[in-house]
C-alpha cells in the first residue's frame, strides 16, 4: 500500500526527513512515534501528498506521489486519503454535517448529506449533525473530524495526534471509534503519536528520531 | 456549483467572527460604491455643466442678421469669479438658455447665486441696476455661479469689444459663417484638470479600499488560514478554495455595493444642490446611467475578489505552513521597493526642477520622481511588516520583561494589523504630499486660479513687430505675449519674458547670449538665447553656436499670444490682427495650456485624506478589536503564570507603541522625502516639506500613540473565575 524509498526533506538547514524507507501493507494500522520535532507530522504530510520530498520516492496505493504535480496530488488526496488533525480543524462556519460531507465531491448534495449523517451516526454523534464546531465539545468535534476522514471510504487514513487534545476517557473512546471504523472499511492507517496507549493499539510501531526511522 | 454553495454558506454562517467579517466586507463595499458613484456622478455633473456652458455660448458672426451685441468682462467677489456680460438687445434678439426674454434696458438678469450675493451692499454698489430676471438652471453652469447680464443701450464703454451675436450654442443658424477659432478637438481636450482629479480620486480610493477588504479577508487570519488549509488537506484544489473565498467576498461586498448605491440615491436627493467644484452642482446633474451603476455594482465585488485572492494566496498555495502553525517570515526582498523608491526620489532631487509644459521630455524627467514616490509608498507597505518583525526579534532578546514580551509578541504577530497600519500610513503619506503640493501651487502666480483652469495659446506664424505685440498685450483677457522659435521641434529659443508667458515654472530663467534670427524683411530679429532655465538647459546645448546651424535648420520665429479670457478674447485678437497685420496667420489650432487647478486640488486632496484616514480608522479599529479579543486570553494565561497587571500593561503598550512609532517615523521620513522631491521637481522651495509635513505627521503619530493607551490597557483583563475556567 505504502512504499517510501530513501525519502528526504529539508526545511532550510534542518533535515525534517532523512533517508526514510518504509513499507506498509494494505489494512495495516501503523503508529509513528518519537519525540516532538522528530519528523512524524512531516512524514504524514508527505504520505498525504501535501509535501513533495526533496529526495527519494513515495508511492501510495500504486500512485507515484513524487512525480505527480500539485493538481494530481490534490485530486488523489480527495479520493484516496482521509486526514485527522490533532485539533480536528473543522470549518467553523459549517455544521458538523456539512463538514463531514466536504470530501463527498462526486455525490449529489442530498446523497452526500445522507451518507455524512450515517457516518456521524456510526461515530455516535448523529444528533449533533446540525451544530457548529464551536457548539460541541472537543471530543465530539474530534469524532466529527474522524467521520470527515472516513466518510468517502478512503483506502488510507492519516491521523496526526488524533487524541492529543482530549482527556484520557474521550481519547480512548475516539481511538476505539477510529480503529473500529477503519477496521470495518479495511483501510490502512498511519497514526502519528507520542502516546504509548495509542501506539500499543496499532498493529505495528515505527520509531523516529531526527528525521530517520530508527526502529 | 457545490463550491458556490459552500462559499455562500460560509459567508452567511452564524458566529460573531463571521458576522463581523460579513459586516466589514459590506462596509467596505458600501463605502467603495458610495465613493465611486459620487465620483462618477461628479464627472457626469461636470459634463452637464460644460454642456450648459456650450449651450449658452454666444455665436459671433459678422454676416448674420442680428442686432444683438454682446461683450464679456470679468469681475470678482470674495475671491469668486463674476462673469459680467453687457448686452445691447433690441426686440427680437436671440435669447440665451435660462431667460425667457431679455429684460428692459437698464436692468440686469442674474444667476440665483448672484441674486443672493447682491444683498451685500459692496456688490450692490457695483451692480446698482434693478434685477429684472433670474437666470434659470439651464443657463448657468452650477448653482454657485455668479453671472450677470447687464442690458444696456447704448453701450457705455469701448464699443469695439461688442460682438454681434446670431445665436447661442455650438450650431450657428443656417447661412451664417462664424469666426470661431478652432482646431479639431482631440482626446486631450477632454483631460481638463477637474476630470483628471476625479480620475485620480478614483484610483486613489482603491488603495484604502484594498486595505479594508484585505482586513476583512484576513480577519482572524490564523483561524481562516487553518480553515483553508484543512480544505486543501481534504483534497480541495487551490482554485476551489479561491472560488469559495471569492463567493464569501462577493456576498459581503456585493451587499455593501448595492447598499452604497441605494445610499447614494437617497443622500443625493436630500439637498437640491451640492458643493462640488467652485460653482457647485444641482442634485439632478449628479446622475448615474445604467452602465455606471452596473459597473460599480459589479466592479466593487470583483475588485474585492482580486484583493482577497491576493491576501489569501499564500495560505492557499502553501497549506502546510498554517497547519504547522509556522510563523510567516517576511523576506528581505520586501525592502526592494523602498530602496528603488528612495533611489528614484534622490535621482529626481539631483535632476532638479522640471517644467511640465515643455512636452514629452518633461514626462521622462519627471519619471524618477513620480516613480520614486509610488515605489516609496508601496515600499512602506511592504517593508513595515519586515521591520517590525526584525524589531520584535531584537526586543525579545533584550531589555525589561515588558519589552521582551512585547517584542516576542510582535515577532509572531499576525501580519493583518501591520498591513492595515502600513496602509493607513501610506494613505497619510500620499495625502501629506498632496497637501504640500496644493499649498505650494496655490501661491504660484503662474498657475491659473480660475476654475476652468485653462489658458489659450494662439500661435501666429509670422514674427510680429513689438508695436503689434504691444497692442495685443493691451487687449483685455490677454495675459502675455511671446516670441519664440523652435529648432527641430524640441529646442526652444526665447527670452525669459516670453518663456514666463508661455510656461509655468520658468521663474529662474536667466537670459544668455543674444541670437539673431532671420526676420521676414531680411533685417533680422534679435533675441537673447536662454542659457539656463530650470529644465531646458540640456536641450539648448545644440544651438549655443548659431553659426553651426544648417540654413535649412534656421528656425522660424513665431509669435504667441497667451489668453486667459477664453474664446471670445481669441476672436477679438483675430479681428485686431486682421486690421494691424493682415499677413499674419492666426488660424492654427488653439493650444490649451492646462495647469493644476488649485481651487479644486485643495478640497479634493483634503477629501481623499479624510477618506483614507476614515477607511483606515475603520480597518484599524476592527483589526485592533479582533487582536485585543485574542490577546485577552493570552494575557489571562500570563496572569495565571504570575505576571502582575503592570507588567502586562507595559507589554501591551510595547506591542501597540512599537508599530505605531516605527511606522510613524518611517511615514514622516517617507512623506517628507516625497514632498521634497515633488517640490524640487516643481522648482519650489523645500521649506513646506520640513515645516508642514514633518511636524503634522509627528503630531499625528504622537496622537495615535496616545489613543493607543486605553486600547492597550483594555487588553489586560481582570483575573476572574470565568477567565480561569475558560483557560
Amino acid at each position: 500500500m505504502i512504499k517510501l524509498v530513501g525519502v528526504g526533506l529539508d526545511f532550510g538547514a534542518t533535515k525534517a526527513l532523512d533517508g526514510v524507507d518504509l513499507a506498509v501493507a494494505a489494512g495495516d494500522v501503523v503508529a509513528v512515534t518519537g519525540p516532538s520535532g522528530c519528523g512524524k507530522s512531516t512524514l504524514l504530510h508527505v504520505l498525504a501528498g501535501l509535501l513533495r520530498p526533496d529526495r527519494g520516492e513515495v508511492s501510495v496505493g500504486g500512485t507515484d506521489l513524487t512525480s505527480a504535480n500539485d493538481q494530481a496530488r490534490t485530486r488523489w488526496r480527495l479520493e484516496n486519503c482521509g486526514f485527522v488533525f490533532q485539533l480536528g480543524d473543522l470549518v467553523p462556519e459549517l455544521t458538523l454535517l456539512d463538514n463531514v460531507a466536504l470530501p463527498l465531491d462526486g455525490l449529489r448534495a442530498k446523497n452526500a448529506r445522507e451518507r455524512a449523517r450515517d457516518t456521524l451516526g456510526e461515530l455516535g454523534i448523529a444528533e449533533l449533525a446540525d451544530r457548529f464546531p464551536d457548539q460541541v465539545s472537543g471530543g465530539q468535534a474530534q469524532r466529527a473530524a474522524i467521520a470527515r476522514a472516513l466518510v468517502h471510504n478512503p483506502p488510507l487514513v492519516l491521523a496526526d495526534e488524533p487524541t492529543g487534545s482530549l482527556d484520557q476517557d474521550s481519547g480512548s473512546k475516539v481511538l476505539d471509534l477510529l480503529l473500529r471504523a477503519v477496521s470495518d472499511r479495511g483501510a490502512t492507517v498511519v497514526l502519528a503519536t507520542h502516546e504509548r496507549r495509542l501506539a500499543a493499539a496499532a498493529h505495528r510501531e515505527i520509531r523516529m528520531l531526527d528525521g530517520r526511522v530508527v526502529a | 456549483m457545490r463550491d458556490l454553495r459552500l462559499g455562500w454558506r460560509m459567508a452567511v454562517a452564524a458566529g460573531s467572527r463571521s458576522w463581523l467579517r460579513l459586516a466589514l466586507g459590506a462596509v467596505a463595499g458600501l463605502v467603495a460604491a458610495l465613493l465611486l458613484a459620487s465620483a462618477v456622478a461628479a464627472y457626469s455633473a461636470i459634463n452637464t455643466a460644460e454642456e450648459r456652458d456650450e449651450a449658452r455660448r454666444p455665436i459671433n458672426s459678422d454676416n448674420g442678421n442680428s442686432s444683438l451685441l454682446m461683450a464679456e468682462r470679468r469681475s470678482s467677489y470674495r475671491g469668486e469669479d463674476v462673469t459680467v456680460l453687457p448686452v445691447v438687445a433690441p426686440p427680437g434678439s436671440p435669447v440665451p438658455p435660462g431667460l425667457a426674454a431679455w429684460p428692459a434696458s437698464g436692468t440686469i438678469a442674474v444667476s440665483p447665486a448672484m441674486a443672493s450675493a447682491l444683498t451685500d451692499p459692496v456688490l450692490r454698489a457695483e451692480f446698482p441696476q434693478p434685477v429684472a430676471a433670474v437666470v434659470g438652471p439651464e443657463g448657468i453652469t452650477g448653482p454657485g455661479e455668479l453671472l450677470v447680464y447687464t442690458v444696456v443701450d447704448p453701450f457705455p464703454g469701448d464699443e469695439q469689444s461688442l460682438r454681434p451675436v446670431v445665436g447661442f450654442g455650438t450650431d450657428p443658424p443656417p447661412g451664417v459663417t462664424t469666426i470661431h477659432l478652432g482646431g479639431q478637438k482631440d482626446w486631450t481636450d477632454l483631460l481638463t484638470p477637474s476630470r483628471i482629479l476625479i480620475l485620480l480620486a478614483l484610483l486613489y480610493i482603491l488603495l484604502p479600499l484594498a486595505v479594508v477588504i484585505a482586513t476583512a479577508t484576513r480577519l482572524s487570519a490564523a483561524t481562516r488560514d487553518r480553515k483553508l488549509a484543512s480544505l486543501r488537506v481534504i483534497g480541495f484544489s487551490a482554485r476551489r478554495c479561491q472560488v469559495i473565498n471569492a463567493v464569501e467576498t462577493v456576498v459581503a461586498t456585493g451587499i455593501g455595493a448595492v447598499l452604497g448605491l441605494v445610499l447614494f440615491a437617497l443622500v443625493r436627493g436630500v439637498r437640491d444642490q451640492w458643493w462640488i467644484g467652485p460653482v457647485g452642482a444641482y442634485s439632478n446633474d449628479l446622475t448615474l446611467g445604467v452602465a455606471p451603476v452596473l459597473a460599480v455594482a459589479v466592479g466593487v465585488p470583483l475588485y474585492a475578489v482580486l484583493v482577497s485572492a491576493i491576501a489569501i494566496g499564500s495560505a492557499v498555495r502553501d497549506p502546510f505552513r498554517p497547519v504547522r502553525r509556522a510563523p510567516v517570515r517576511p523576506s528581505a526582498l520586501r525592502l526592494v521597493p523602498l530602496g528603488l523608491g528612495v533611489a528614484g526620489l534622490v535621482t529626481g532631487l539631483v535632476l532638479g526642477p522640471v517644467d511640465p509644459s515643455i512636452g514629452e521630455e518633461a514626462a521622462w524627467l519627471l519619471l524618477p520622481t513620480a516613480g520614486g514616490a509610488v515605489l516609496t509608498l508601496v515600499g512602506l507597505l511592504t517593508s513595515l511588516p519586515l521591520l517590525l518583525r526584525r524589531f520584535g526579534d531584537r526586543m525579545a532578546r533584550t531589555g525589561s520583561l515588558p519589552v521582551r514580551l512585547g517584542g516576542a509578541a510582535l515577532r509572531r504577530d499576525s501580519v493583518a494589523g501591520t498591513r492595515v497600519l502600513a496602509g493607513v500610513l501610506a494613505g497619510l503619506c500620499a495625502s501629506g504630499a498632496g497637501m504640500v503640493l496644493s499649498a505650494a501651487t496655490s501661491t504660484d502666480g503662474a498657475v491659473p486660479q480660475s476654475h476652468i483652469g485653462e489658458v489659450i495659446k494662439m500661435s501666429i506664424s509670422q514674427p510680429l513687430s513689438p508695436a503689434v505685440l504691444g497692442e495685443l498685450a493691451a487687449i483685455d483677457g490677454v495675459s502675455g505675449v511671446a516670441r519664440s522659435a523652435n529648432v527641430n521641434g524640441t529646442t526652444l529659443i526665447a527670452d525669459c519674458a516670453s518663456l514666463r508667458a508661455l510656461y509655468t515654472g520658468a521663474e529662474s530663467c536667466v537670459d544668455g547670449k543674444r541670437y539673431v534670427l532671420p526676420g521676414s524683411g531680411g533685417a533680422g530679429v534679435e533675441l537673447p538665447l536662454v542659457n539656463r532655465t530650470p529644465n531646458s538647459r540640456d536641450f539648448l546645448t545644440d544651438v549655443v553656436t548659431p553659426a553651426a546651424l544648417d540654413p535649412a535648420e534656421v528656425p522660424q520665429l513665431t509669435s504667441t499670444v497667451v489668453i486667459d479670457g477664453g474664446v471670445p478674447t481669441a476672436d477679438r485678437i483675430r479681428a485686431v490682427l486682421g486690421a494691424l497685420a493682415p499677413a499674419a496667420d492666426a488660424a492654427g489650432p488653439i493650444i490649451v495650456r492646462q495647469a493644476m487647478d488649485t481651487a479644486t486640488l485643495g478640497p479634493v486632496v483634503t477629501a481623499l485624506a479624510i477618506t483614507t484616514l476614515s477607511l483606515g480608522a475603520i480597518a484599524l479599529a476592527i483589526t485592533t478589536t479582533d487582536d485585543v479579543l485574542r490577546r485577552r486570553r493570552e494575557q489571562s494565561r500570563l496572569r495565571v503564570v504570575g505576571l502582575d497587571p503592570g507588567t502586562l500593561r507595559g507589554t501591551a503598550l510595547v506591542r501597540v507603541w512599537t508599530p505605531t512609532l516605527t511606522g510613524g517615523l518611517l511615514t514622516t521620513v517617507v512623506a517628507t522625502a516625497i514632498s521634497a522631491a515633488l517640490l524640487r521637481a516643481l522648482g519650489k522651495p523645500l521649506t513646506p516639506a520640513l515645516t508642514t509635513v514633518a511636524p503634522l505627521l509627528v503630531a499625528t503619530v504622537l496622537l495615535c500613540a496616545l489613543l493607543a493607551v486605553p486600547v492597550a490597557t483594555s487588553a489586560v483583563p481582570p483575573l476572574t473565575a470565568r477567565a480561569l475556567r475558560r483557560e
